[in-house]
């Protein structure tokens, strides 16, 4: 595995404040991402992990920081960047098939006007078969099982061969075959020099899945190789206010 | 038979026709947007708000150039107070806390009062050729002129224009707003796009079944084609082909039957074939279901009785 110490910053957020109208949710957050990693946003439930996602991308705008993707504004590289969001909020009673949400991964390279051609079909058929949906390329989303809309998101992702990837709790609620196949992508992406941030519930998990770390509660308690920052002292501090005690006696 | 085909050669029954039937095919297609982003009741709302518009174009018109009453000036005047109700109701949920549908009866109510305020103006006042107006609050579709066919068929093509030159943006923004904002089609100006090309299908109905009745030609056809489709190209193109159905009966059952208003008419049959496929479409409608619902009793009882106990 590559050490990212050192290496340029693949995401980089200074100062990064965000609200909901008047209630302030993230307060001053310094946020970096080395390249090549998996890393793990850790927090209680509504820590602001979504929403920090939703202000790096621009879906949220910031009151104040500055957030910049290989050195650059979003808007300059979006297409670099992937996003699985946490239960995609569409309408799943929508006339369309799986095969279809994925080919919509292209839209974006595709441009206002032009329309997928050879190339983006190709890719989309790879990308379900990398998430193991090939067989339910033509069912109706809706009648997906909640493990394989979250591959099939993934799948959607994955077309856009994006290099920095932002996945929102990719394995909540996912039954075990989803969860295999959605750890074997994203391993796979980082063996191919991606970057992934990954949202995760679980702190018992992060040693296992993830090299790169950064606890959150409303602001950043901690971040850096997971080996040093994920500590039982620095986890206790995000969880404060929470029952910790239980679930950290399996991770340490 | 015959008869039928004498009514069809008639000219002033091809034209209302050939209207009702363009109005039926692009506000069903324009509709299943509206239908599948949970804002049908928009159409209420344009449609309604529209009357502001009209009744606006008509007073502006007679001032202007002494006559009110150019078919192309009130329906320009239409869709501009329907992308202004939409504006309005948009403003609203961002500066209060009164959500969508909340919004989208306060537009109403204002504008289609201030339409009302403005029609009583109209009447008051010492303007010619007024009465022509009330034809697009309850529907006229006989009285559509070559005129109207030309203004109508101009508003259709540029609705199906945008329709088409923006269909992957339109369908990804109607799926997914989240993705289509991070791959660069910005909700400001896709939203704007959309709403647009549906003010436009809407206010050419206005003149065929009336300002009231409107919001079952977004609708209905919508809904129906819905429970028989697997895509949205399939969708689009059914529920337009519901509405212009729908369209060519009801017209063609209003001349023969003679002194009955054509939207009426139309918007029963449209509700005839939305209750068709609510009970009948293959897998999505209510019959398939509890077949199928009694086909899985029946397959569990039996397995359940080939257990050994
Ligand atoms: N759309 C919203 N409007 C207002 N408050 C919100 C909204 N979304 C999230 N919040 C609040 O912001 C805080 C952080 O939410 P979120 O980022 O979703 O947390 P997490 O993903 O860490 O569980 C929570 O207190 C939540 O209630
Ligand atoms: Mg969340």
């Amino acid at each position: 595995m590559i050490t990212p110490i050192g290496c340029e910053a693949v995401c980089e957020a200074r100062c990064l404040s965000v609200s909901y109208r008047d209630a302030l949710v993230l307060h001053e957050v310094d946020f970096s991402v080395p390249p090549g990693v998996i890393m793990a946003i850790v927090g209680p439930n509504g820590a602001g992990k979504s929403t920090l996602l939703k202000a790096l991308l621009g879906l949220l705008p910031p009151v104040a920081g500055q957030v910049e993707f290989f050195g650059r504004p979003f808007r300059e590289v979006r297409q670099r960047i992937g996003y699985v969001p946490q239960h995609a909020s569409v309408d799943w009673d929508f006339p369309t098939t799986v095969y279809d949400v994925v080919l919509m991964g292209t839209y974006g390279a595709l441009g206002w006007f032009r329309r997928p051609g050879r190339e983006q079909r190709a890719a989309s058929w790879e990308a379900l078969e990398r998430t193991g949906l090939t067989h339910l390329a033509d069912r109706q989303i809706g009648e997906l099982s909640g493990g394989e809309r979250q591959r099939a998101f993934l799948a959607r992702a994955l077309v856009q061969d994006a290099d920095l990837y932002f996945l929102d709790e990719p394995l909540q609620g996912v039954d075990a075959l989803s969860k295999h196949a959605i750890l074997a992508v994203m391993r796979d992406l980082r063996q191919s020099g991606k970057t992934l941030v990954m949202v995760h519930h679980d702190p018992s998990t992060v040693r296992q899945l993830c090299d790169w770390v950064a606890l959150l509660n409303r602001g950043i308690v901690a971040s850096g190789p997971v080996e040093h920052t994920f500590s039982e002292e620095n986890v206790r501090r995000t969880y404060a206010h929470m029952p910790t005690a239980e679930w950290f006696g399996q991770v340490a | 038979m015959d008869a039928l085909f004498g009514l069809v050669s008639d000219h002033t029954v091809r034209t209302v026709l050939l209207g009702s039937t363009i109005v039926g095919f692009v506000s069903g297609a324009l509709g299943s947007f509206a239908y599948l982003r949970r804002q049908s009741l928009m159409g209420d709302v344009v449609s309604h708000a529209a009357l502001l518009g009209i009744a606006a174009a008509f007073i502006v018109a007679s001032l202007v150039v002494g006559s009110g009453h150019h078919t192309l000036v009130l329906l320009l005047g239409a869709a501009l107070a329907g992308v202004a109700s939409i504006l309005f109701a948009n403003l609203v949920v961002r500066h209060s806390r009164i959500t969508m549908d909340g919004a989208m009866a306060v537009a109403l109510a204002l504008f289609f009062g201030g339409g009302l305020t403005l029609m009583r103006v109209i009447q008051t006042g010492p303007f010619t050729q007024r009465s022509g107006l009330n034809a697009y609050i309850f529907g006229r579709a006989a009285a559509i002129t070559r005129a109207d066919l030309l203004v109508i068929a101009l508003f259709a093509a540029v609705a199906l224009v945008f329709l088409l030159l923006n269909w992957r943006v339109f369908k990804l923004y109607s799926f997914d707003a989240v993705l289509s904002e991070l791959v660069g089609y910005r909700a400001r100006l896709v939203e704007p796009l959309l709403q647009v090309t549906i003010v436009l299908a809407v206010v050419i109905g206005l003149k065929v079944v009336g300002l009231i009745l409107m919001v079952a030609f977004v609708v209905a056809p919508a809904s129906a084609a819905r429970q028989w489709t697997r895509s949205l190209e399939g969708m689009v193109v059914l529920a337009g082909a519901f509405g212009a159905l729908a369209a060519v009966v009801g017209t063609l059952l209003s001349v023969v039957a003679g002194d009955v208003p054509t939207g009426p008419v139309i918007v029963l049959v449209l509700t005839a074939i939305v209750a068709v496929s609510l009970l009948f479409a293959p897998r999505r409608g209510l019959v398939a279901r509890g077949l199928r619902r009694r086909a899985q009793r029946r397959g569990s009882r039996a397995s359940s009785e080939g257990l050994p106990a």
